[in-house]
């Protein structure tokens, strides 16, 4: 068992406790969450940045206005339905279809609009919000994902996901939905995360349910190798969120739309630890190489520049995975 | 990282100077006032009673009595003194600690009480000797003087110090006669009493201070307690016992001495046919009583300031109340350091108080058994599709419906345990049924029955050592043992390594070639 700890630790592995006393504390300032646990607040500030969001359909604050839900979507076909404070993805309704009365769900399931009215009662009413607090509703553009990851995702939108530690993105992974997590993108609903190489933009090998995979578990397709495009984009907005947000860890989840590119879902300062196992690699050696740097006057592209250089995987490992997929599924 | 080590070092200088200022506490009251680590030690103890009687003459009375006073071996725990009407001052003189009961005018029979309850002692650190006491060199009449010289002469020849001479000294007064050459026949006292007398005014003309201990033994038989009389020698700072009949260094650790000198127990004015007895009783008594009674005759300030102060409805309430921290030190390190998920941060810790109230097997059937039925109503109400505080509010109605019902039903089947059950903490349970069914409709059932039963295992647990009788008891008697789990919490908050679970999580990481 020491030997299992030693091995992590050589690793570099952040471990839940390290991540919260060394990482989280000391750079995020209690006083910026609601930026970030508020998804109303994150999309106007990065709306006002000029950076990419889901437009924003309607907002419902309180148990009166429900009654306006379907004049708020009367014009769209497609919407989602968002807790403000939801957490871990909780709370998410995405509607794809309207059938007559009803409203189709992503993973084909049909809800009268008293369903969804009820659900957005329970999500102000604090069930889905950290902590139990009341909460407010959004109502928002269903993102049409773009085709790159039609093989690899079942129903839902895979988003990526990028770590920023003191404005330099340091690591990423795309999580792609999969039949067990219901068409929703979060790790521990069963969802996939597939590492990206910070370096090209290609995925990496995948980690589904703590395990390390090489092939979607339901399309059969491997997962890497899958170049993300815009990949220097991507990185640039990640970049700058740590610039409107002031928190010095955060986790990006950016969602890829056919038309729009890259749009900000939303901004998690307390992001999970799985996106090392996506990876297999740990933080710790990239968190060091950022304070090493200890640059804070860098520019966004300069430290876009800095990560891809630091943080790429090695070229044969990238070629080699891009291969033959084999999946190995460790037990 | 230079903030963070300057963080790390103030957090281990605080927790450090916490554990170490309580353990410091903590070993003064073990070790000095002598309260006992375990609950439940049996300490020996006795109590005397001096009965005093006489005749008063229709006048002013005054009384002066001399009480015992604490030796190397022997505790005072409580002393009272009985005498209705009698005006009671408290004085020391030539060692001796006197009482003086006096009154305007009195007249019959008079009869007054001396109790006091003494304790044996194990281990007596430093006993308070002040000044060597000044030696006064007898004036001997001259057949007195030369018998003196020759015995002082022969003893002196057979020792070589103090300690040695002592004994000679008394050997010397052992033969037949000897005793009768120093000093003139006294009115009351013994031989013994004579022979110790003697060796004082020997030792004196050596400029040796010694004197005559007078005092009971406790371990004699009931009803025939007899005075005993020894010598106590000036040697290095402290007096030392000597047998007088024996001749030998040391007395029982059961003899408790009354009063030192030649002077009576007793001293009547206004009064005739003085008469006293003294009985002894051993007491079964608990160590942790006797330190307690005896820290507040002394007015210890770690006796009075302690939780034993407070009135016994608010001990037993803080008897239960000084083990939560400990319970919830266990969640913390299940938590932080072995990775444990539990519904709810303090939970299981509240439950684990509701078991001390219900024992653990029917804590954890009625608790299963309200959360169960509970869960199905509220899946029940999921279906009416209430709001969330009055949906809440309404498993809290049933819940309290259903303790009730559980009540009834198990006392009328005669499981008395069942009652307990009005114990548990509603609105707990309310919130444990809620998380439950939310994890259950996010994250599946196999989670939601995985959590449960880990919340519960960790109850138990919390349970089985919140309970038991010595950390009840070490919290309670040592509450600066809390600041020790303060000190160790604090370093838990900077605890960065992996959770043994994490082990699990990454072991895929773990596995592979670096």
């Amino acid at each position: 068992m020491l030997t299992a700890f030693r091995k992590l630790k050589e690793k570099g592995i952040v471990g839940l406790n390290k991540r919260n006393a060394d990482v989280m504390l000391p750079h995020n300032p209690r006083r910026l969450y609601p930026l970030v646990d508020d998804k109303i607040k994150t999309k106007k500030l990065a709306d006002a940045a000029g950076l990419g969001v889901p437009a924003l359909y309607g907002v419902i604050e309180f148990s009166a206005q429900v009654r306006r839900l379907a004049k708020i979507v009367e014009p769209y076909e497609q919407f989602v339905i968002k807790p403000a404070n939801g957490a871990g993805g909780d709370g998410i309704v995405v509607i794809k279809n309207r059938i007559g009365d009803l409203y189709q769900k992503s993973n084909g399931g049909l809800l009268s609009e008293y369903d969804l009215r009820f659900h957005i009662q329970n999500a102000l009413g604090g069930v889905f919000s950290l902590g139990g607090q009341p909460d407010h509703v959004l109502i928002e553009y269903c993102v049409q994902f773009d085709p790159v990851f039609e093989k690899v995702a079942y129903e839902g939108v895979p988003d990526v996901r990028v770590i920023v530690f003191m404005g330099f993105p340091i690591m990423a992974m795309v999580r792609l939905p999969t039949r067990m997590s219901g068409g929703r993108a979060n790790l521990h609903q069963g969802a996939l995360g597939a590492g990206i190489d910070i370096a090209s933009g290609a995925t990496l090998s995948a980690v589904w349910r703590n395990n390390i995979i090489h092939e979607h578990p339901d399309t059969r397709a491997p997962v890497n190798g899958v170049a993300i495009p815009g990949w220097q984009r991507i990185l640039e907005i990640a970049a700058q969120t740590h610039d409107l947000t002031g928190l010095g860890y955060l986790g990006i989840d950016i969602v890829l739309d056919r038309d729009r590119g890259p749009l900000i879902l939303e901004l998690n300062a307390r992001p999970g630890l799985n996106i090392q196992i996506a990876n297999r690699a740990g933080l710790q050696p990239r968190l060091d190489a950022v304070q090493r740097t200890s640059n804070s006057t860098l520019s966004i592209a300069d430290r876009v520049d800095f990560a891809r250089q630091q943080f790429g995987v090695r070229s044969q490992f990238s070629n080699q995975s891009v291969g033959v997929p084999q999946s190995i599924c460790l037990q | 990282m230079k903030a963070n080590s300057m963080r790390n070092l103030h957090v281990y200088i605080l927790s450090g100077v916490l554990i170490v200022a309580a353990l410091t506490i903590f070993a003064f009251k073990v070790f000095v006032t002598g309260l006992p680590l375990m609950a439940g030690t049996l300490g020996s103890a006795w109590e005397i009673e001096k009965r005093i009687s006489f005749q008063a003459d229709d006048g002013p009375v005054k009384l002066v009595v001399n009480i015992p006073s604490e030796s190397q071996g022997i505790n005072i725990v409580t002393e009272s003194i009985v005498a209705p009407k009698y005006g009671v001052s408290r004085s020391t003189k030539n060692d001796n600690r006197q009482v003086t009961l006096s009154t305007r005018k009195a007249s019959g029979l008079q009869t007054v009480f001396i109790r006091v309850i003494v304790s044996l002692v194990e281990k007596q650190f430093g006993e308070t000797v002040g000044e060597p006491p000044a030696v006064s060199r007898p004036q001997l009449a001259e057949p007195q003087s030369a018998a003196a010289r020759e015995l002082l002469e022969i003893a002196e020849t057979k020792s070589s110090d103090t300690a040695t001479l002592v004994p000679q000294v008394l050997e010397q007064l052992s033969t037949e006669g000897n005793v009768a050459k120093i000093t003139e026949a006294g009115p009351e006292v013994g031989p013994l009493a004579r022979k110790a007398d003697a060796a004082v005014i020997l030792l004196a003309l050596k400029g040796i201070a010694a004197r005559r201990a007078n005092g009971i033994d406790l371990k004699a038989k009931r009803g025939d307690i007899s005075m005993q009389y020894w010598l106590e020698v000036y040697e290095d700072g402290k007096w030392e016992a000597y047998d007088v009949d024996k001749n030998e260094i040391g007395v029982p650790s059961t003899y408790l001495p009354w009063s030192r000198g030649k002077a009576p127990l007793t001293s009547l004015t206004g009064g005739r046919d003085l008469k006293s007895t003294i009985s002894t009783i051993r007491l079964e008594q608990s160590e942790l009583e006797m330190v307690l009674a005896r820290g507040k005759t002394k007015r210890d300030e770690l006796i009075t300031f302690s939780l034993f102060s407070l009135p016994l409805a608010t001990q037993d309430v803080y008897r239960i109340l000084v083990v939560v921290p400990f319970g919830i030190f266990i969640l913390v390190v299940l938590r932080n350091v072995i990775g444990v998920k539990s519904l709810g941060t303090f939970m299981p810790v509240l439950i684990a108080l509701a078991f001390r109230e219900t024992q653990l097997v029917w804590g954890l059937i009625l608790f299963s058994v309200v959360v169960a039925t509970g869960l199905l109503f509220r899946f029940y109400l999921e279906q009416l599709k209430l709001l969330l505080v009055p949906r809440l509010a309404s498993v809290l109605i049933f819940v309290l419906l259903l303790m009730a019902v559980l009540s009834v039903l198990t006392n009328a089947l005669g499981f008395q345990r069942g009652l307990s059950v009005a114990l548990f903490p509603m609105v707990i349970m309310t919130m444990t049924i809620e998380r439950v069914s939310v994890i259950w409709d996010e994250r599946g059932p196999a989670e939601a029955i995985t959590q449960a039963i880990g919340s519960l295992a960790i109850a138990s647990l919390c349970y089985l050592l919140m309970t038991l009788p010595f950390i009840e008891h070490l919290f309670f008697t040592f509450p600066e043992l809390l600041l020790v789990l303060l000190g160790a919490t604090i370093l838990l908050g900077r605890y960065t390594g992996y959770r043994l679970l994490e082990l699990r999580r990454f072991r895929a990481l773990a596995e592979e070639a670096p």
